[in-house]
């Protein structure tokens, strides 16, 4: 076992040690004295009100000074493609739209074992579109694709490499938007706006839509002002080739706790480049389109899977960023990673007291619930009030149901199974 | 729409105008500050009252007289009893006051209340409570009012955007 795999073993013990005393911090208020519980509320408060000015001085900083990027000149961008079981509808479109997408490119699909008859599609795209597709005669992963598609297609003047997930839609200028920011010398990846094709489909899209606008205009807005925007998103994402070539055999090998890791390699790419002291930003200008599960079963399976690739690619940016990210270190460590976990007695609390008092759940606890989310949440009402009702339903799902999730997911963070890639693409 | 008929307006989109004008972002900050402190204020200053229990807003609506804390055991409203201590001040008379010390364990507690101390009479042991106070002073207009506790009540939420 290396120093990092020892140190990541003793983060993820040390987070159960997290979940336990706070569950007994809550249950010492019935042992006689309510001293440290009041003590421990106090200070997750104070800790929740510090990660929020944090978050707003960071939002601020990025409307006083937006980025701004050296303009595209026609460097060459690689896109890989990788797809596994895609509908032959759906990737066409992809593949129109990236080759009718600005820029000087080399469009390359990678195959993953697809048991659809996609061999015969694709090999008629290849004729009518200016693309390389290779096949892999059984399913062997993202990470493999990816990685061999680097290692054996990419041209030699490739500068730029784009990476989309199979089902996603690019407007226009999304391409060259995306690789801009890498034109600076100290940019390694960027990532760029995701939008929902299927967010009017139900109230779940709706609910999931709001998750996505929360997550890309506060949550990455926020980590690009400090360039340590934690996950390329699968949807788009663009990395430096020399770079991708330097850590891509890495990145394919990843193991976690002597388990090989086959899901959330968009995060774990992410911080392979963060470790290299490159810095990570997100683009709002260029955008992709995406479907998002319609169903509740398909919503958390994606969900599960998601979580566990949080925690255990928080854990690795602990790892190393104390050495060359201290920001994203702090943040990490005070609360994307403990927040969950550390929250559990006073989530417990919270239902014994709906419990016990289920009155006070509309009387006091949900009046109180609603003003706070819309002070955090307060840039959903300012510049994005369509959203505000799925942010509602989001904030009670998350309570109800995904919070738990995080539990879940800690438990079983060593599962490799891909879950929603069973049937089709991933998404 | 289809999926195929969305996905093709997707392809045409730009993202021209979407971020809004820079003075406009800006301005929005005239609104999210004071909603900030706003929220800090409330959240530390709720916390910091978790568990207190207010004496001195109960006292204010009792009629003049000595005051005395005794269990509660029935009475109020729901709300109220729901989000009360589980203890009820009661207003007495110096001649009633002299007769629960003779009759129960008394301890004193001191509060600040409109800037000058009161001494409220704490008693324990058997029948402490507003109903056998009652019955044992015979006065069963005694005023009593339910002693509220502050709470937190609201959610540590946060969506992890993983």
């Amino acid at each position: 076992m290396s120093k990092r795999e020892r140190a990541q073993a003793a983060i993820y013990a040390g987070l159960f040690v997290l979940v336990l005393t706070s569950g007994a911090l809550f249950l010492s208020q019935f042992a006689g004295s309510a001293t440290f519980w009041k003590h421990f509320t106090l200070g997750y408060l104070v800790l929740l009100l510090l990660y929020t000015c944090y978050l707003f001085a960071l939002l601020f900083v990025n409307d006083l000074r937006p980025d701004s990027y050296p303009l595209y000149a026609g460097e060459k961008i690689a896109v890989l493609i990788p797809c596994f079981n895609e509908s032959p509808e759906l990737l066409e479109h992809a593949v129109r739209t990236i080759c009718a997408a600005r820029g000087r490119k080399q469009v390359i699909v990678i195959d993953d074992g697809s048991t659809n008859g996609a061999r015969g599609y694709l090999a008629e795209y290849e004729r009518r579109f200016d693309i390389t597709v290779h096949y892999f005669l059984e399913n062997k992963g993202k990470r493999e694709a990816l990685h061999y598609a680097v290692t054996h297609l990419l041209d030699d003047d490739v500068e730029f490499v784009v990476t989309i997930d199979s089902d996603t839609v690019l407007e226009p200028d999304a391409l060259i938007r995306v690789v801009e920011p890498l034109k600076a010398a100290t940019i390694g990846a960027a990532t760029g706006n995701v939008l929902l094709l299927n967010e009017e489909q139900n109230v779940l899209t709706r609910m999931i839509g709001t998750y996505y606008w929360v997550g890309l205009n506060i949550y990455k807005q926020a980590q690009s002002v400090i360039r340590s925007v934690v996950c390329c998103s699968g949807c788009l994402a663009a990395y430096r080739a020399p770079l991708l070539r330097e850590i891509i055999d890495e990145f394919a090998n990843q193991r976690f706790l002597g388990e090989r890791c086959t899901h959330s390699e968009d995060r774990h790419l992410t911080n392979l480049v963060l470790r290299q002291g490159y810095d990570v930003v997100y683009v709002e200008d260029a955008v992709s389109w995406t479907e998002t599960p319609a169903t509740l079963r398909g919503f958390l399976r994606q969900q599960r899977r998601w979580k566990r690739g949080y925690i255990r690619e928080s854990i690795y940016t602990l790892s190393y960023a104390w050495r060359n990210k201290r920001l994203l270190f702090m943040q990490v460590l005070f609360w994307d990673l403990t927040a969950p976990f550390l929250s559990f007695g006073l989530r417990v609390a919270l239902v014994v007291t709906a419990i016990r008092l289920p009155a006070l759940v509309f009387t006091t606890i949900l009046p109180s619930w609603i003003a706070l989310m819309l002070i955090r949440y307060i840039f959903i009402p300012l510049r994005a009030r369509e959203k505000l009702v799925g942010l509602f339903l989001y904030m009670l799902f998350y309570e109800a149901c995904l919070y738990w999730l995080n539990l879940w997911a800690l438990l079983t963070v060593k599962n490799t199974s891909w879950v929603t890639r069973q049937q089709s693409a991933q998404v | 729409m289809s999926v195929d008929d969305s996905r093709f307006a997707a392809a045409q989109r730009t993202a021209a105008s979407r971020r809004g004008t820079k003075a406009g972002r800006l301005k929005a900050w005239l609104v999210i500050v004071p909603t900030l402190a706003l929220f800090g204020t409330a959240l530390v200053g709720g916390a910091s009252a978790f568990g207190k229990t207010d004496y001195g807003a109960t006292a204010r609506k009792l009629p003049p007289g000595a005051l005395v804390l005794v269990s509660a055991q029935d009475g109020g409203s729901w709300l109220q009893r729901l989000t009360s201590s589980g203890k009820e001040l009661c207003a007495v008379t110096p001649a009633q006051m002299t007769q629960v010390a003779a009759h129960y364990d008394v301890s004193y507690v001191t509060v600040t209340m409109d800037g000058r101390d009161v001494r409220i009479a704490k008693v324990s042991g058997t029948g402490a409570n507003d109903h056998d106070m009652r019955v044992y002073l015979g006065d069963a207009r005694l005023t009593c009012k339910f002693v509220r506790e502050g709470g937190v009540f609201f959610l540590p939420f946060d969506p992890n955007i993983s």
